[in-house]
C-alpha cells in the first residue's frame, strides 16, 4: 500500500509538472503521455498475470499472497497511470470503451475486496459446519443416504430409490429390510415429505424446513406424535436439516464472495483485446 | 443412527476426485470470458471489415476536419510515428507532417526574423481530435516557447522578449507589457485638427442650417461591414455634412456652391473654371473690352468664348483672394488641415489618419458592443488635441480579460500566428471528390 502510494504520488508529481510545461498540454501521444500508458498498461498486465499464475499453482513463482497484493495494488496503481497517459481526456469510442471496462474492473474488483475482507469471517461465524464449496452438493447427497438409512432402519424400507452420488451410475448401498417400529408412520411421513427433498433437493429459500426457527415448530409438532423411543433419531434428522441450512448458507455467501468475478474477470480479457487494438493504432497513427 | 461430526467422518464425505470434475460456476467463468474476447475482437474486425475507422480515432475532430474522420490516411501520412517518437524521445516526430496540412491550408510565416528550427510544426500548434473546438485555439504555452524569451534571426527584435502570461499587472517580469504605443507614448501624427471635445460637447454643436445638434462617437466612427473594426474618417461622409462651410468661398457670386473637397490644384481649377464662367456672362458689367477671336474649335468639346485680357486679369484677382480665404485663412482648409505654400502650389500635408492602431493584434468592436465607448476610450470625451492617442490602455482590457471567470486573456485572443497577408490567392488544387469521404 506505501509502494503504490508513493508511486502514486511520484507518477502524480510528474504529471503535474508534465501537464504545466508541455506545449500543447497532456496528451496521450506525447512522449511522457506514452510513456504513462506503457506503466498503466505493464500495471494492468502484471495483475492479469494472476490467473495465468493460478493455472500453475505448483511452479515456484513467488508466494501467492505475494501475486494477490501484486494483482490488488498494481491494478489499482494503473488508473492513475492511465488517467494521466490520457491527459484527463476520454478520447474517441475505442478509448471510451476501455475507459467504461476499466472502470467496472475496477469496481468490481474493488467490491470484491471489500467483500473478501469480512465474509470469510462472517462464513466461519455463520457456518460451523461448512465444507468445501463445490463439494456441497455431494455431501448433501451423502447426507441424504446417511438419513435414509437411519429412518429405514427404524421405519422400514423407504420405497425410494438411495441418492446418486456424483459420478456414480448405481447406488453406493442398498438399506437393509427391517420390521417399522410401531408409532414410526409420522416419522416416515414427515422425512418422505419434508425432510428428504430438503436435503437433497432444489433448496427454496421460503421451505418447511429453510428457517431455523420454523423448522423447530415443525419438529416439535412430529416429536409429539411420535413415541419417546423415536425421538433421538427425530433430532438426528433436526441435525441433518441445520446443516443442510448451513450449507445452503454457504452456498449463498460463496455466491457473494466471487460472483464480483463473474464480471471482473471476463472484462479483464476484453480490456485485454481491445487494449491491444487501442496501443497497436495509437502506435501506428 | 446419525454420522459423527469427526474429523475422520468429515474427510469420508469429501469426493477426493471432486477437483478433476467441471464445476459449473467455474466454467460459466470461462465460458463468459471467451465470450468476452469474441465480442470484443468481433468488434473490432467488423469496423476493420466495414471500414469504420471512427471508432479508432482519438477523439472528435474539429468541425472543419469532421468530413475526414472516417479516413485517417488523409492527414496521417506517416505511420508509426508515436512509436518513433517514443523510441527516440523526439516530441517532434508527427504521424501528420506539414505537408499533410500544406495540402489544403497555407500557414504563411509568423515573422521575417523567425529562427526557423524553433517553428512548430502544425500538429504540435493545432492539436486535432479534441472535439467541436477552433483548431486555431493554441494553448499560450506554445507560444510562450519562443515568447517567453524571444530569440530572433537578426539577434534583434522590436517586440517585448519576455512575455510569459497576459492576466497580471504587467509590472512583473513576463507580463505582457502595455501598448508599444502607449509604452513609448508616441503622439497622433496625424495631420488634422480634431477636437474630440468640442465635438462630444453635451449640450452639443452647430449642425447643418445652423441647429444645434449633440454628437455621439457613433456619429463619425461607423463600423465596417464586418463590425469588427471602425470605416476609415472621410470627409464627404463623417464631415461635410457639418463642415460644408470650411469650403464656401466669395459666397456673394456662388452661394450653395463650395469648393470640391480635393487638393489644391484640383480646388484651384475649380475656382478658375466658376470665375471665367461668371466673367464671361457678366462681360459688360466688368467693362471687359471685346474678346479676341475665338481659336478654331477642339473637336468634341463645346465652343468657348476667350476672356478678354481685363476679365483674365479680373479672374485672377478673385482667384487670389479665394485662395487666401480657403488656403491660407483660419476658416478654410486650415481649419483642419496643415497647408504648407509650395514652389509653385499650395500643399496640403496627407492626413495621416490610421485605420488600425494595433497592427499586431486583432480586435473586434462588435464583440464589446455592449460597453460604452467610452468605458475603454475613457478620454475620448476630454481630449482637445490631435496628438493625444485615446487608445485604451492594457490595463482597461485586464479589468475583463484574463481574470478569473472573465473574457479570455488568452494569446490568440487578440494575436494571430500566421501572417494572413501572405496567403495564397483562391484556386486550389483539390477537387470535390478528393474531399469526399
Amino acid at each position: 500500500m506505501v509502494a503504490t502510494g508513493a508511486l502514486t504520488a511520484g507518477a502524480a508529481a510528474g504529471y503535474a509538472f508534465y501537464a504545466a510545461n508541455y506545449p500543447g498540454g497532456p496528451s496521450g501521444g506525447s512522449w511522457p503521455g506514452l510513456l504513462y500508458g506503457i506503466a498503466g498498461s505493464g500495471a494492468m498486465l502484471f495483475a492479469g498475470l494472476l490467473s495465468a499464475r493460478k493455472q500453475v499453482p505448483t511452479w515456484r513463482l513467488g508466494r501467492a499472497q505475494t501475486w494477490l497484493k501484486g494483482h490488488i495494488w498494481l491494478g489499482l496503481l494503473s488508473a492513475p497511470l492511465i488517467l494521466f497517459h490520457s491527459g484527463f481526456h476520454w478520447g474517441g469510442l475505442l478509448e471510451k470503451v476501455l475507459w467504461i471496462v476499466l472502470a467496472f474492473i475496477i469496481a468490481s474488483g474493488m467490491i470484491g475486496l471489500i467483500l473478501q475482507q469480512f465474509l470469510p469471517r462472517f462464513m466461519t461465524k455463520l457456518v460451523p459446519m461448512e465444507t468445501i464449496y463445490e463439494q456441497i452438493p455431494h455431501v448433501c447427497s451423502v447426507m441424504q443416504s446417511n438419513a435414509d438409512t437411519l429412518v429405514a432402519s427404524i421405519c422400514g424400507p423407504l420405497g425410494t430409490e438411495p441418492p446418486k452420488e456424483a459420478g456414480e451410475e448405481k447406488p453406493k448401498r442398498k438399506p437393509k429390510d427391517v420390521q417399522p417400529l410401531e408409532g414410526s408412520g409420522p416419522l416416515k411421513d414427515f422425512y418422505l415429505c419434508d425432510v428428504r427433498p430438503f436435503l437433497n433437493g432444489q433448496y427454496s429459500r421460503t421451505g418447511l424446513l429453510s428457517s431455523s426457527s420454523r423448522a423447530a415448530s415443525v419438529i416439535e409438532q412430529v416429536r409429539i406424535m411420535l413415541p419417546p423411543t423415536l425421538h433421538e433419531t427425530l433430532d438426528q434428522l433436526a441435525l441433518f436439516c441445520e446443516e443442510r441450512r448451513q450449507l445452503a448458507l454457504q452456498a449463498r455467501l460463496h455466491h457473494w464472495l466471487h460472483g464480483w468475478l463473474f464480471v471482473h474477470i471476463p472484462l479483464s480479457v476484453a480490456l485485454l483485446v481491445l487494449g491491444v487494438a487501442h496501443a497497436v493504432m495509437a502506435l501506428w497513427y | 443412527m446419525p454420522a459423527p461430526r469427526d474429523s475422520k467422518s468429515l474427510a469420508e464425505r469429501i469426493d477426493i476426485n471432486y477437483w478433476r470434475q467441471p464445476h459449473p460456476l467455474r466454467q460459466f467463468k470461462w465460458w463468459l470470458s471467451g465470450a468476452a474476447v469474441m465480442v470484443a475482437a468481433g468488434w473490432l474486425i467488423f469496423a476493420v471489415v466495414s471500414g469504420n475507422q471512427r471508432i479508432f480515432s482519438a477523439g472528435p475532430l474539429s468541425v472543419a476536419h469532421s468530413m475526414f474522420e472516417n479516413d485517417c490516411a488523409t492527414c496521417h501520412t506517416r505511420s508509426w510515428q508515436p512509436a518513433v517518437r517514443l523510441a527516440s524521445g523526439d516530441s517532434r516526430r508527427r504521424s501528420v507532417p506539414n505537408e499533410a496540412c500544406l495540402a489544403c491550408h497555407d500557414g504563411p510565416i509568423h515573422q521575417q526574423k523567425e529562427i526557423a528550427a524553433d517553428v512548430p510544426s502544425c500538429a504540435e500548434c493545432h492539436r486535432e481530435h479534441r472535439g467541436s473546438t477552433t483548431l486555431a485555439r493554441v494553448p499560450d504555452s506554445q507560444c510562450v516557447k519562443c515568447h517567453g524569451d524571444l530569440k530572433t534571426s537578426s539577434g534583434s527584435t522590436a517586440f517585448e522578449p519576455h512575455v510569459i502570461h497576459f492576466s497580471l499587472s504587467g509590472s512583473r517580469v513576463g507580463d505582457h507589457p502595455e501598448f508599444g504605443l502607449l509604452r513609448r507614448q508616441e503622439p497622433d501624427t496625424a495631420e488634422i485638427k480634431l477636437n474630440h471635445a468640442v465635438h462630444l460637447k453635451a449640450e452639443g454643436v452647430l449642425g447643418p442650417g445652423g441647429k444645434p445638434e449633440v454628437l455621439t462617437c457613433s456619429s463619425c466612427h461607423v463600423p465596417d461591414s464586418d463590425r469588427r473594426y471602425m470605416q476609415p474618417i472621410n470627409h464627404e461622409q463623417h464631415c461635410s455634412r457639418c463642415h460644408s462651410n470650411s469650403l464656401t468661398f466669395d459666397t456673394e457670386k456662388f452661394a450653395g456652391r463650395p469648393a470640391p473637397h480635393r487638393e489644391p490644384a484640383v480646388v484651384r481649377a475649380v475656382m478658375r473654371q466658376r470665375y471665367s464662367e461668371f466673367a464671361r456672362l457678366n462681360s459688360e458689367s466688368l467693362n471687359a473690352e471685346s474678346p479676341p477671336a475665338p481659336p478654331r474649335r477642339v473637336p468634341g468639346r463645346p465652343a468657348t468664348q476667350p476672356l478678354s485680357k481685363q476679365g483674365r486679369d479680373w479672374v485672377q484677382q478673385q482667384l487670389d483672394q479665394a485662395e487666401r480665404v480657403l488656403f491660407d485663412g483660419a476658416g478654410g482648409c486650415r481649419y483642419c488641415h496643415s497647408v504648407q505654400p509650395g514652389d509653385s502650389d499650395w500643399k496640403i500635408a496627407p492626413p495621416k489618419i490610421p485605420n488600425r492602431w494595433l497592427s499586431h493584434s486583432t480586435f473586434r468592436h462588435d464583440s464589446h458592443r455592449m460597453l460604452g465607448c467610452t468605458q475603454c476610450h475613457e478620454r475620448a470625451t476630454a481630449s482637445t488635441v490631435t496628438r493625444e492617442v485615446l487608445l485604451p490602455s492594457i490595463e482597461t482590457c485586464r479589468q475583463c480579460h484574463g481574470r478569473k471567470n472573465g473574457a479570455r486573456g488568452d494569446c490568440v485572443e487578440c494575436h494571430e500566428f500566421h501572417d494572413k497577408s501572405r496567403e495564397r490567392d483562391f484556386n486550389g488544387s483539390h477537387s470535390i471528390g478528393r474531399l469526399l469521404p
